[in-house]
């Protein structure tokens, strides 16, 4: 019906040829055939109101494709009048890469066949596209014949952008998900390994702690035996020499198994995470020697006066341990060319420039990584060894803990030319002697005996000469430490009165380190021992007795 | 320094779960010049009971034991004893033990792993009214 109707529809959708509906008033067929040719003009002019009021594109063309009606819709949806349109080919909104569509669209219509919601793209009168749901149905004459068709064009572009946003939201998701599935993976896996260090660490600690528990009683036996014995003859002092070495050996090794130990309680940033390169060395050694075959060497060169290093003494161990590991497997596979060679590790640590840094190398010379094996070496699970002879996490295990510590682990190898792990971890901040100082005198006058040998002690590390004698206050004391009920405090201000240089600190009954004068300080009688050491520390560096590094 | 020192021989008594140890312990100190045994308990609670009888002048104390917190013990002991000075005697080297030691009142830290020597030397400080700390104690106290 639409169809027809269009088919004689003006430019704008009105009829094209109208009938008139004047004729012969007389002749009551022909009032009837007038009556009835004018109810279906008002038909025709009601219809042509609604396509022409309709906001979806409804538009008629011929056969060959020459529109023949436009809509105030699809004015609104291309952009071209009615006026522009009609008589001009179809394919003026139709962009070039979809032209292809056109003849195999008529060719359905010619079979009498629809075309019903076909999601296409037009082109406006302006170049831009326009995302259009097409009906295309053809239009018949009065004897059946198809002499053209009706197209309806919906702009779904809004639909379109919802959708594509939609799919944009659910492709963001799905990498979202992905990313986090990615990421749990990865903790699961860290959560894993650090489980297994965790237990490792604590079996070590444990079996470090009870070898210790049998050496001591060990050593105290052989002592007794040794000195009942003593001066019986030169082969028993031989073997009393061995059995001590070995002892010896096995309190080391059971040091450094202790040395392995991850204390949840530990935390980086207090003084328990600095190590001191030279003394661990000294315990850290026969574990790190269980590591290598007799066939390798174990070398070091760790300065006596490089500063601490800012990472717990354990933590260290598990790191060069690894290292060391690594190292020796990486050497065990190696087909030596002449008996000559000779497997090396070797530890060493230097003073960056800046020197805010350690560098702590493990380097061996074995047979080297290739780029690939180097860019994946600190992955977890990555392993180019058997399972079973590796878990894959050496190097991420040492990885991890020199990003725990702040510091960076680089690595250096070249295929044939051995591998090189720098971890650089910072300085440890510390106290230190002030070089330009004498040492300094203190008096600890101080009732309680436990708590003045805890001072003097305490006072003694801050390089102070310290006198506990209250019977007489030395004149060039710098600084005096007190207890007692308040008026004592008059004690301690005649002291720094008398000399400019002087502070004192008073262990009285106010609480925590309130400085009472510039240079008096009161602490509670109970105060913890660190919070007296932080006071301490204060006074030290103030005075010039210790220097912050 | 010295003065608060006794002059008759340091009475010790020693607190460990571990009579390995304390045997051992009792082998090195009966046999030292100065130093009298006065004998051993396995746990806290036990030190507490023999506090109530006898009083000794140092008591060694272990930290990994059953029983009663240790730390809490140092404590009650002064207050049943009150000349006593504990001296911490552990295979556990941790800073953070050996200042909960000495917030709790011990006079010092010795490491079993440290040797016989440094006992001796711990005791006998700790005995003549200074602090008494084994050398792995003093290294990971950042002394030198």
């Amino acid at each position: 019906m639409l169809m027809s109707l269009l088919d004689k529809s003006s430019a704008a959708g009105a009829p094209a040829h109208s009938s008139s509906v004047c004729g012969d008033a007389g002749q009551s067929s022909g009032f009837q055939e007038s009556a009835s040719s004018a109810h279906a003009e008002l038909m025709r002019a009601h219809l042509a109101s609604i396509v022409d009021s309709s906001d979806d594109a409804i538009v008629s063309k011929d056969l060959s494709g020459t529109i023949t009606s436009w809509n105030k819709g699809a004015e609104r949806v291309f952009g071209y009048s009615a006026a522009e349109v009609i008589g001009k080919h179809i394919t003026i909104v139709i962009p070039y890469d979809r032209l292809e569509e056109e003849p195999a669209i008529l060719e359905k219509l010619k079979k009498g066949e629809r075309v019903d919601h076909f999601e296409t793209i037009r082109r406006r009168k302006d170049g831009s596209l326009v995302n259009i749901s097409l009906t295309i149905s053809p239009v018949k004459n009065s004897q059946g014949e198809i002499i053209g068709a009706s197209k309806i064009a919906r702009d779904i572009s809004e639909r379109k952008r919802i959708e594509r946003e939609l799919n944009e939201y659910r492709e963001h998701l799905e990498q979202l998900v992905e990313a986090r599935s990615a990421e749990l993976a990865a903790t699961h896996n860290r959560l894993r390994s650090s489980e297994r260090l965790s237990a490792i660490g604590t079996l070590s600690a444990g079996l470090g702690h009870d070898i210790g528990n049998v050496m001591m009683p060990l050593n105290a036996h052989i002592s007794v035996v040794e000195n009942s014995l003593a001066g019986s003859s030169e082969d028993l002092r031989e073997h009393f020499q061995a059995i001590h070495q070995s002892v010896e050996y096995l309190q080391s090794l059971a040091n450094g198994l202790r040395l392995l130990a991850i204390d949840p309680d530990d935390d980086l940033r207090e003084v328990n995470g600095v190590t001191n390169l030279s003394a661990w060395w000294g315990e850290a050694e026969p574990l790190l020697r269980t590591a290598l075959t007799k066939r390798f060497r174990l070398e070091h060169d760790l300065p006596d006066d490089l500063p601490p290093a800012a990472i717990p003494p354990h933590a260290l161990t598990q790191a060069v341990f690894n290292l060391v590991q690594n190292a020796a497997q990486a050497l065990s596979g190696m087909k030596f060319e002449s008996s000559d060679f000779i497997g090396r590790v070797r530890i060493a640590a230097r003073q960056s420039s800046d020197r805010k840094s350690l560098l702590i190398t493990v380097s061996d010379n074995g047979p080297g990584m290739t780029a690939e094996v180097k860019a994946h070496c600190v992955e977890p699970f990555f392993t180019t060894k058997t399972r079973g002879i590796s878990t894959g996490l050496g190097l991420a295990v040492v990885h991890g803990i020199v990003q725990n510590a702040n510091g960076t682990l680089d690595i250096d190898s070249v295929p044939g030319n051995g591998s090189t792990f720098t971890m650089i971890v910072p300085v440890a901040k510390r106290l230190e002697v002030n070089p330009d100082e004498a040492k300094r005198k203190a008096i600890v006058d101080v009732s309680d005996p436990r708590l003045r040998a805890l001072l003097s002690h305490e006072l003694a590390l801050l390089n102070y000469e310290v006198s506990a004698s209250s019977s007489r206050i030395a004149d060039d004391a710098v600084l005096l430490v007190i207890d007692g009920a308040p008026e004592r405090r008059a004690a301690a201000a005649e002291f720094v009165q008398r000399n400019q240089d002087a502070q004192a600190l008073i262990i009285g009954t106010a609480c925590n380190g309130q400085p009472l004068s510039s240079r008096m300080v009161e602490v509670g009688p109970n105060v913890k021992l660190e919070a007296v050491r932080q006071v301490l520390r204060n006074i030290a560096c103030s005075t010039g007795t210790m220097q912050q590094r | 320094m010295m003065s608060d020192a006794p002059a008759k021989p340091i009475r010790i008594f020693c607190v460990d779960d571990n009579t390995l140890v304390t045997e051992a312990l009792r082998l090195q100190l009966s046999r030292t010049a100065g130093l009298q045994w006065t004998g051993c308990a396995p746990d806290a609670d036990s030190l507490l009971d023999q506090a109530k009888r006898e009083c000794s002048d140092i008591v060694l104390l272990d930290i990994d034991m059953p029983g009663k917190n240790p730390f809490d013990a140092i404590n009650e002991l002064t207050e049943i004893c009150g000349h006593s000075r504990v001296l911490m005697y552990s295979g556990l080297l941790r800073r953070d033990l050996v200042d909960r030691a000495l917030d709790s009142g011990a006079w010092g830290y010795v490491a079993k792993t440290d040797g016989e020597q440094d006992l001796l030397q711990a005791i006998r400080a700790v005995a003549g009214g200074s602090m008494g700390f084994s050398r792995s104690i003093r290294t990971m106290m950042g002394e030198n």
